[in-house]
């Protein structure tokens, strides 16, 4: 099995600790920027629904502002987002380099895309449910957390393994700024030193990762429907 | 109530949910023993942060931990890769790397005017060829008006080729002794090549779309060719004022210049072992001042 993998690879087998790395930086990356940049959609989401004409609280100022920020950074191409924030990066991480510099960079490049995919997602929540918790009483926050958000989980799910899966795109990216990971393994090996196994380890790798992630979240829409 | 198709699927789901969970947990625990294994090996040790760009430099850099390791001197040398020596200077500006070693004197000299950095250069390392390569010539004559010539699309490689284009014959430059000469300095262009500036490290996977390209010789080494396969290749002279600009170097922040670790790496770098294998990269040692 390993001189069969030797043959195969043998410039990732010759480095498979440090391909062994780049798919923990890899994991650590999409793992961290996923985490926080869910949070801050879900917030960013409910916001929108809530101020949006028609919500329940309407309000256009903070609707349109937040509304155009997401327009903004969403039409920014991420590399050149990366590059840019370097500096705010510095400030907020410490350092923008490696691994961790690379986290404030994801979590500004995906969260817009986030934030859009959560709002589809909590607008598709039956406007019956939110007329009868209006009808019962229920205050705002009540039917943001006992209705919009518990409604939706099947499709918040659904839109997290979608910008999961995009998120893992953009870390290859950010392997300009020294933040490591398979993309940046395929890019330095495979790209610059044409090493085309390199490519192709990564490649089967992150297929494998993105069906690993693609699995769960199909039986996590499974368990949460009703 | 009785159960139905639906609950059971969901139960089954979530067994199935669990049993990947559980798997994803065992792998965590044994990456995550795997390094905390790693990490205590390391202790009592200098650790040195050397940035580098790429990855061809490797085996030069094992020769200089070999050679550190030889005299007991306690550094560890630990590389940060970068695919572009823009980021790798930031950061060892932002002091996150103690050393770089991956530009020469031209590229250095421009991002201090540029940037503003205190660095100094601490050590000479070597001369890297740069080369003409063609896959459709044999011959500086053969060109034809309208033949397109890849050339690096960084600033002080971009220039450094119009020199070599410039020493060819191909194209005539204002003044072929500046520093970092652009497009804009060609003052004549008598053989009518086409100049396409683009990744270094594409150029030669793309040699069969251009006429000829000049790139980096690592990237050369690396797609299998040797820099002896040029079309044209410029003398090179240790002593020339001309190759003084693309002597590569190892440089610190100028506050670290009189570092004594720093120093102790430089001298393992001037070591004959470590010249071996700057050879073995068809790069040429350069270690005097």
């Amino acid at each position: 099995m390993l001189s069969w993998l030797d043959y195969l690879f043998p410039n990732v087998m010759a480095r498979l600790p440090e391909f062994f790395d780049s798919f923990v930086q890899t994991l650590v990356m999409v793992g961290v920027a996923g985490i926080i940049s869910f949070v801050l959609a879900c917030g960013f989401a409910v916001i929108l629904i809530l101020t949006q004409p028609h919500g329940l609280t309407p309000h256009a100022v903070v609707f349109n502002v937040l509304d155009k920020i997401v327009n903004t950074f969403r039409s920014i191409p991420f590399i050149i987002l990366a590059a840019a924030l370097v500096p705010i990066t510095r400030a907020i991480v410490g350092t923008a380099i490696g691994t961790q510099g690379a986290i404030f960079p994801l979590v500004v490049g995906i969260t817009p895309f986030f934030t859009r995919q959560i709002q589809s997602a909590l607008a598709g929540v039956d406007a019956g449910f939110i007329e009868a918790a209006e009808a019962m009483g229920m205050g705002t926050g009540e039917i943001v957390f006992r209705i919009y958000l518990r409604e939706a989980i099947p499709s918040i799910i659904r839109v997290s393994v979608i910008t999961l899966v995009s998120l893992i795109g953009l870390t290859a990216i950010v392997g300009i700024v020294g933040g490591g990971g398979l993309g940046d393994f395929a890019i330095r090996y495979g790209y610059q030193r044409y090493m085309l196994d390199a490519t192709y380890a990564t490649i089967i790798v992150l297929v494998l990762l993105i069906g690993l992630i693609e699995w769960v979240g199909r039986l996590l829409v499974e368990i949460s429907q009703h | 109530m009785a159960t139905t198709t639906k609950d059971r699927s969901k139960v089954r789901a979530k067994r199935t949910l669990y049993v990947i969970l559980a798997a994803v947990v065992v792998v965590i625990a044994i990456i995550g023993s795997a390094f905390a294994y790693q990490n205590s090996q390391a202790s009592g040790e200098t650790v040195v942060k050397v940035g580098l760009v790429g990855n061809s430099d490797d085996n030069v850099w094992k020769a200089v931990q070999a050679q550190l390791d030889k005299e007991h001197a306690n550094i560890k040398l630990e590389y940060k890769t970068f695919q572009d020596g823009i980021y790798t200077n930031q950061a060892l500006s932002n002091k996150e790397l103690d050393i770089t070693a991956f530009q020469h004197y031209a590229f250095l000299n421009q991002e201090i005017k540029d940037k503003g950095y205190k660095f100094t250069v601490i050590g000479n390392t070597y001369i890297s060829p740069f080369n003409l390569y063609s896959d459709k010539y044999s011959s500086l004559k053969d060109f034809k008006a309208g033949d397109k010539v890849a050339i690096p699309n960084n600033a002080t490689n971009l220039g450094r080729a119009l020199k070599v284009l410039d020493s060819a014959g191909l194209i005539k430059l204002q003044d072929s002794s500046a520093d970092n000469p652009t497009v804009d300095d060609v003052a004549s262009n008598p053989s009518g090549i086409v100049i396409v500036p683009n990744d270094p490290a594409s150029i030669l996977n793309l040699l069969p779309d251009y006429a000829a390209g000049i790139t980096n010789t690592n990237f050369v080494l690396d797609a299998g060719k040797k820099p002896s396969d040029a079309l044209y290749a410029p003398k090179i002279s240790a002593t020339s004022k001309s190759f003084k600009p693309y002597v590569n170097v190892i440089v610190a922040n100028t506050d670290q210049k009189n570092n004594a670790t720093y120093k102790k790496i430089v001298d393992a770098y001037h070591t004959s072992a470590v010249a071996e294998q700057i050879k073995k990269n068809s790069n040429i040692p350069f270690f005097s001042k």
